[in-house]
């Protein structure tokens, strides 16, 4: 089965928030920092409930953040 | 590094020392060596170190950091299976072809430390081959 890339807009949504460090991130999303550059970096998918984290900790909508 | 790669190092330190130390000493001492195998028993003392010093809302481990010792936990599970069924089905090829009666006493030991020690070992190193796979081997 063909695996659909994920993207994602944390690095730009980051930069948008007054450069929110990784750990800040980190710390609303309730993850480690490497999991966040890991994701940043498209080296790891998230699970549902850690992209609606993600999503909630930029008080954006799930798919402003995460889209294929 | 995270404490969970910290706690890999650590094992993989202290399996090859001891291996070292026992490769080393038993062609000398012999069946007297085998004390020296005591030496894996320190991997025991690898949940208790490298504790994580969290600030105020810092998680220590995420989904992510499951999934990789999930994938550790099974390839260990699977060189530990593999390497259990060869090391017990040696003793019979030894005594088909040698057309020995009995096996040493010593031999039961060796396969179950070893064995042990193939499960550690292999988790350890797909520990740290999996977070180097997935990317932020940053600092912590």
């Amino acid at each position: 089965m063909a695996r659909t890339e994920i993207k994602n807009e944390i690095r730009r949504l980051r930069f948008d928030r007054d450069e929110m460090t990784q750990e800040e991130l980190a710390r609303r999303a309730k993850c480690t920092r490497q999991t966040i550059i890991a994701i940043e970096a498209g080296k790891y998918a998230p699970s549902l409930e850690l992209a609606f984290r993600i999503a909630r900790a930029f008080g954006k909508h799930i798919e402003e953040v995460f889209h294929s | 590094m995270l404490p969970e790669q910290k706690r890999a190092w650590f094992v993989v330190v202290i399996i090859v020392i001891a291996l070292a130390g026992v490769a080393a000493v038993v062609p000398f001492a012999g069946v007297r060596a085998w004390p020296a195998v005591g030496l894996f028993s320190l991997v025991g003392l690898a949940p208790f170190l490298f504790r994580p010093k969290l600030k105020p809302g810092e998680v220590a481990s995420d989904e992510r950091d499951q999934k990789i010792l999930l994938g550790a936990t099974l390839g260990g599970f699977a060189a530990s299976h593999t390497w259990f069924v060869l090391a017990c089905m040696a003793p019979w090829f030894f005594c088909v072809f040698r057309g020995e009666k009995a096996i040493s006493i010593q031999v039961l030991p060796v396969i179950v430390i070893s064995d042990i020690v193939v499960w550690l070992l292999t988790r350890a190193v797909s520990t740290l081959v999996l977070y180097r796979r997935e990317g932020a081997n940053g600092a912590h």
